[in-house]
């Protein structure tokens, strides 16, 4: 009796509970405190800052307020910008997953020299964006192969009679409009095509043998094969990368700057505009960014909501 | 339903290994043949070839009179369970049934009937919208079966279907699919390596050595007659003792010597293996299988020419029976057909052979009635049966029959 009325007396304060609770956990907080440093420093707290400038007025600098955003949808370039963008990524993404599910076939079939041609795929991982940026002017340069490969072609085809096909040389990232668009997205094709290619041969890789096998002696032709094993079996393959690589597709940066430059402006390099000389004007910069983030965000979660899910219950 | 016939069948792969060597082998319409064989042996090679999943290096394969060397799978009109199963991980066990029918435009109701139908033979119509992964071993290993059931082929190819599952369940399964074979009188090749499955299951057990057929006969035909050394050895659990001895003629009767203990071959063994005349005087390969051996104070008036002494190194009571390992001071058999054996069992069964090889002894099994009163270490006087006794010639390790 006195022994739980004393125990009903004495009541540890929180900052005691607190106290003890750590003591115990010393050893994991060591461990996750540098990261949730890192995460809060470097991610967390420049979201929060870009979110609250993007809603700060540029001259009296009065919080909340619309301005930047009004100010950034009044703008046709914005708009152009934002119109691009989805664009960009649609179409890069789309190249990407189909260029790379056939080189992951491609390089799934046995043959001879197989680790050398792996090995030449993986080539424009080492290739920094910018890089790859100038290499893709060259290739689309008026004056260049994309056009000199095409003329050849028109050539051929206007050596059969009754066709004449009379070929100008197309300046791809000048020109603006779809075509350029098209040109930066098959740039960036080029420079994920090894991250998407091997996501897949992994996938490819990880589906047994004897399963085509079976479909074999079940009666199945090769693109029965295709269609209800193996693009099936590859579908948690499809939206990981493609979760990995939306996400990216949105930022495009780089190689819109070089390529395309500010004759077909994407969000990227409107915020870069906006923020760098002569304009210095953090404000609508932060504004963009913010609908760039939450743009990325929709598509996040519309992934999430019915690839993800539908994924997971065809399991 | 059809007959197979495989003619001088061989298969060389592109880095020169001859994996199968002029297999022939006639399979009649609905019957249940069994490839065994160590592993590497080539038998589920000789399979695949059947299936269409392998070419054919020469030879012919014929299905239903039907050469199909160059017939792909799924126009042979077989049907294959394979040894991991290969299910279509993303499909429910019944699109995993109907997946053949469907590619074979059979209408809905027809698939239906028929998936439902497997589904209830096998015991699988509560799982037909499970996924693969939600099922246990055993369950996998009928939906395996079901979706060769549900084809109705003309043959079953069955590519060691049982050995996935625990010791248990096998011996389930084993009569299971025993059944459904008998009760759809599909023909059926049937691969493992476990002879226990050979004899219980096959109508016919063919044993296959390094890609060659040694014998295909019923399961006690083969026990009785094996017809060579590899044969003798490999089937039957524990496995047949062999020993190098003298045949000698005496009292006008024929003896077999070996470590001092001579046996006199009975009269009846003698007329069905004449052959055996012709090593008077010469060495033989002598077999006595374990369960022809018997501890002597439980048989009534054993002749002393049936008795052989020995002293028991391990005991091993399984019950029913009683197992009990001896030496004897006679070189063991090693040729390539034992070593062979040896390896099939592990390395480590080889080097323990060739060990007691070079110390001049045999390690004889031998299988007693329960009741005996063998105790580790003790001496002990056994009885052979000199009616079964195999006689190998130890040059060819071919069975000694006729003349």
């Amino acid at each position: 009796m006195a022994v739980a009325e004393q125990a009903a007396r004495y009541r540890p304060s929180r900052m005691a509970l607190l106290a003890a609770w750590m003591r115990r956990h010393r050893f994991e907080i060591a461990l996750i405190t540098p990261l949730v440093a890192y995460v809060v420093v470097l991610t967390i707290a420049p979201i929060i800052d870009t979110f609250k400038v993007s809603f700060t007025h540029p001259r009296t600098l009065a919080f909340p307020s619309g301005a930047n955003y009004q100010a950034n949808f009044g703008s046709a370039t914005f708009r152009e910008a934002t119109v691009n963008t989805v664009i960009v990524a649609v179409l890069s993404l789309t190249l990407e997953l189909a260029v790379g599910l056939g080189v992951a076939l491609a390089l799934h079939a046995r043959f001879r020299g197989q680790g050398f041609v792996r090995t030449v795929i993986l080539v424009p991982l080492g290739v920094p964006t910018i890089v790859s940026g100038a290499i893709m002017l060259l290739i689309f340069a008026r004056s260049g192969y994309v056009n000199s490969v095409l003329g050849g072609i028109a050539g051929l085809i206007s050596d059969i009679p009754g066709v004449n096909w009379e070929f100008r040389n197309l300046s791809w990232t000048t020109d603006g409009g779809l075509r350029t668009l098209l040109t930066v997205s098959i740039a960036d094709m080029w420079k994920v095509l090894p991250i998407v290619s091997l996501i897949f041969l992994a996938g490819l890789q990880s589906i047994p043998e004897d399963i085509y096998e079976a479909a074999d002696v079940d009666g199945a032709t090769k693109w029965q094969k295709f269609a209800r094993i193996t693009f099936p079996l590859l579908i948690p393959y499809i939206t990981m990368a493609l979760i990995l690589r939306s996400i990216d597709a949105f930022r495009i940066f780089e190689l819109a700057l070089v390529l395309s430059g500010a004759i077909e402006p994407v969000l990227g390099t409107y915020i870069w505009d906006r923020f760098g000389p002569p304009t210095n004007d953090p404000f609508t910069a932060s504004a963009a960014a913010i609908v760039l983030f939450g743009i990325i965000m929709v598509f996040i979660i519309l992934y999430l909501r019915f690839v993800a899910a539908r994924t997971e219950a065809a399991r | 339903m059809a007959e197979i016939t495989l003619e001088d069948v061989t298969k060389v792969y592109p880095d020169g290994t001859q994996a199968v060597s002029d297999l022939a082998l006639d399979i009649k319409d609905g019957e249940f043949v069994v490839f065994v064989g160590p592993s590497g042996c080539g038998k589920t090679t000789a399979l695949r070839m059947v299936a269409g999943l392998e070419d054919i290096t020469s030879g012919k394969v014929m299905i239903g009179g039907r050469v199909v060397n160059d017939v792909p799978p799924k126009d042979r009109d077989i049907a294959m369970v394979f040894q991991n199963y290969a299910l279509y991980p993303h499909m429910t066990v019944y699109d995993n049934l109907a997946f053949g029918l469907k590619l074979r435009r059979l209408k809905k109701e027809v698939i239906d009937q028929r998936v439902k139908e497997a589904a209830r033979i096998l015991g699988l119509t509560e799982m037909l919208k499970k996924k693969p992964r939600n099922l246990s071993g055993g369950q996998r290993q009928r939906v395996a079966m079901g979706r060769a059931i549900v084809r109705e082929p003309q043959a079953f190819l069955m590519d060691e279907p049982l050995s996935n599952l625990d010791a248990k369940l096998r011996v389930q399964m084993r009569s299971e699919i025993s059944r459904i074979q008998r009760d759809l009188k599909v023909t059926t090749i049937y691969v493992t390596h476990d002879q226990t499955e050979a004899m219980t299951m096959g109508d016919r057990v063919a044993v296959i050595r390094k890609g060659e057929l040694q014998q295909a006969e019923p399961p006690q035909d083969l026990y009785d007659h094996p017809v060579n050394l590899f044969v003798a050895g490999f089937i039957g659990s524990p496995a047949m003792n062999m020993v190098e001895a003298s045949v000698s003629r005496g009292d006008g009767a024929v003896f077999v010597e070996f470590a001092g203990n001579r046996l006199r071959v009975d009269d009846e063994l003698l007329k069905e293996r004449p052959g055996l005349k012709r090593f008077e005087g010469r060495n033989v390969v002598l077999g006595i299988r374990p369960e022809d051996i018997e501890d002597a104070s439980l048989v009534s008036e054993a002749p002393k020419d049936r008795r052989i002494p020995a002293t028991v190194d391990l005991r091993e009571a399984l019950g029913s029976e009683v197992l009990i390992h001896f030496r004897v001071k006679a070189p063991v058999v090693l040729t390539e057909d034992t070593k062979e054996l040896a390896v099939d069992v592990g390395a480590e069964a080889l080097e323990e052979l060739e060990q007691v090889a070079q110390q001049g002894e045999s390690e004889f099994v031998a299988q007693l009635n329960p009741r005996t009163r063998a105790q580790r270490g003790q001496p002990i006087e056994l009885v052979v049966d000199t009616s079964r006794l195999h006689f190998f010639d130890p040059e060819t390790g071919l069975g000694i029959y006729t003349d």
